[in-house]
């Protein structure tokens, strides 16, 4: 199936207006619509931008009356730094449940559904694989809110997919970026004139180890999804912590 | 299984490259890496987190003098190492710091017509103990996860080396030398078979002079939360250099034949993988025993 007339939902967020700006110059998508409660953060030329959250009795309106085929839903949070643990269940777990309320029916258009995950979906722990794939799942019950949230989004999702075989559904594990366009804590850190490094751990350290640099210039390389966490001990110079996916 | 959805992750990217004009272009790790501002940017690790400078640097010095001034190592079969695809070194393990893992890698280091680096696996253990944390994978180590054996095995077509005695061999004392611990629940075989990787059982004595272990201290060990505290004739008290404090015995390294797992599925049959891996055990067993035997002195050889 070819994706026409796309919705993108987060669009405020780093990935979602990268991916609206990339859409945009696509002769063959038709109708570009996007949602967020927030204004976009990039300028954009023809994508519809709609002020809705996450209400799912607004969103379906919006996905029906535009009879849209595909929606890409960026707006997953993992920065547990910048987001209170409250909001971030809010928009991760419940905001997920409403957007794939939104999309499921009988009488949905949507064929082709895309989920932005995380890498955080499997965990960090200190006798973990060094490179975790697809097929392995999560050898360790999830340790932080957010990485909870993100198993249990996922779970809603694959709940979503069993109940709608004939749509098209697609999880995008990310690893974490860093980059000149990005803004995360962990930019924040690495920015400082002296970064600390970590010397060893019992427990392996979640969120610092799964990043995968982006630049401006390439696309979304964290799709294939391999986290890059080899050692979650190893210390944190950039140069030699971060490599492409 | 690791090895197929790796295999379809990279067709789909060529797929994408060629084809498909709506998709996105693939980019690759070269290309990204210019991005990247190190301050070292001569720096190379690989994925693993191996560092050619750290790990060169102590194969120069520390290694090098051990291999040749110190233990005087000598090294037969080393044509039983094969010089391509994967393949799984199986020894025997001893020493309170054992030196027969990196006297194994710099044995196929020297001698070897096709010199390979040698991922030696290790204890989850130091992932996590600081100081070692950061050494460790530098210089070639890797946690023993079968998923990681795999993917050297069959993905990457490295050289592993296991010890399948793991602790329960380098606890052993000095009085229970060249007597070999049981070798796990035979994991080492059935990674092997997953990965259609041939088995080179390798046979190692002088490691158990050179690091003889007397006792085992219990109440130090719940104190430093190491693995475990041994007495060696320098250490404790020398301080943690006394570790290295080897002594200057002759060291002997034997490869035997490899052992091929040539048919797909062998690793399924329980029965088969505990065989096997009783057989590898036994074969080392009697090198061991041969090779002492022979022996005429500790030191000279």
């Amino acid at each position: 199936m070819k994706s026409k007339r796309v919705l993108i939902t987060g669009l405020s967020t780093y990935w979602g207006g990268r991916l609206a700006q990339a859409l945009e110059p696509d002769e063959r998508i038709e109708a570009l619509v996007a949602v967020d409660n927030e204004e976009p953060s990039v300028e954009l030329e023809r994508t519809e931008y709609v002020k809705v959250g996450t209400q799912h009795a607004l969103l379906r309106r919006v996905v029906e009356a535009a009879e849209i085929d595909t929606v890409v839903d960026t707006r997953l949070v993992v920065d547990s730094a910048t987001t209170s643990p409250r909001k971030a269940h809010e928009n991760n777990v419940i905001g997920t449940m409403n957007i794939l309320a939104a999309c499921s029916g009988p009488d949905s258009p949507v064929q082709k559904l895309v989920f932005k995950s995380s890498g955080h979906f499997y965990g960090c722990e200190q006798d973990d694989p060094a490179f975790f794939e697809e097929s392995m799942g999560r050898p360790h019950a999830p340790e932080t809110p957010i990485e909870r949230d993100i198993v249990e989004a996922e779970a809603s999702l694959r709940d979503f997919a069993e109940k709608n075989p004939l749509v098209d559904v697609t999880v995008l594990r990310f690893a974490n970026v860093l980059g000149p366009a990005v803004r995360t804590s962990h930019i924040d850190l690495l920015s400082r004139a002296a970064v600390p490094m970590i010397l060893g751990s019992t427990r392996g350290t979640s969120s610092c180890t799964k990043t995968t640099w982006c630049t401006r210039s390439s696309t979304p390389c964290s799709a294939s999804c391999r986290v890059c966490s080899t050692w979650p001990a190893m210390g944190c110079s950039p140069s030699a912590r971060w490599r492409g996916c | 299984m690791a090895q197929s959805s790796r295999s379809t992750l990279s067709r789909s990217h060529q797929e994408s490259a060629n084809g498909g004009g709506a998709s996105l272009p693939a980019v690759r790790d070269e290309e990204l890496r210019e991005h990247l501002p190190g301050l070292e940017p001569e720096r190379r690790l690989t994925d693993w987190g191996r560092s050619e400078r750290i790990e060169g640097l102590l194969d120069r010095t520390l290694v090098d003098f051990f291999y040749k001034q110190w233990f005087r190592a000598e090294v037969e079969g080393i044509e039983n190492v094969p010089s391509d695809g994967g393949a799984l070194l199986v020894s025997n393990h001893s020493g309170a710091l054992p030196p027969d893992a990196a006297m194994i890698g710099k044995a196929i280091k020297e001698e070897h017509s096709r010199p390979r680096p040698l991922n030696i696996t290790v204890e989850h253990f130091f992932k996590g103990y600081p100081g070692f944390s950061m050494l460790i994978p530098k210089i070639g180590c890797v946690a023993a996860h079968p998923a990681n054996v795999h993917r050297l095995l069959a993905d990457e077509e490295q050289l592993v080396l296991v010890f399948p005695e793991g602790r329960k061999g380098t606890e052993k004392l000095y009085k229970d030398r060249y007597r070999l611990r049981r070798f796990g629940r035979g994991g080492f075989v059935e990674a092997a078979m997953r990965a259609q990787a041939p088995v080179v059982p390798v046979a190692v004595v002088g490691a158990e002079e050179a690091a003889p272990v007397f006792a085992q201290l219990s109440v130090l060990k719940k104190l430093t939360g190491l693995l475990y505290v041994p007495v060696t004739p320098t250490f404790p008290h020398f301080g943690l250099l006394g570790m290295l404090g080897y002594l200057p015995a002759k060291f002997k390294l034997r490869f035997l034949p490899p052992i091929r797992f040539d048919e797909p599925g062998l690793h399924e049959d329980r029965g088969f993988v505990q065989t096997v891996a009783h057989d590898v055990r036994a074969q080392i067993q009697e090198e061991l025993l041969d090779m002492v035997g022979k022996r005429r002195s500790v030191w000279f050889g």
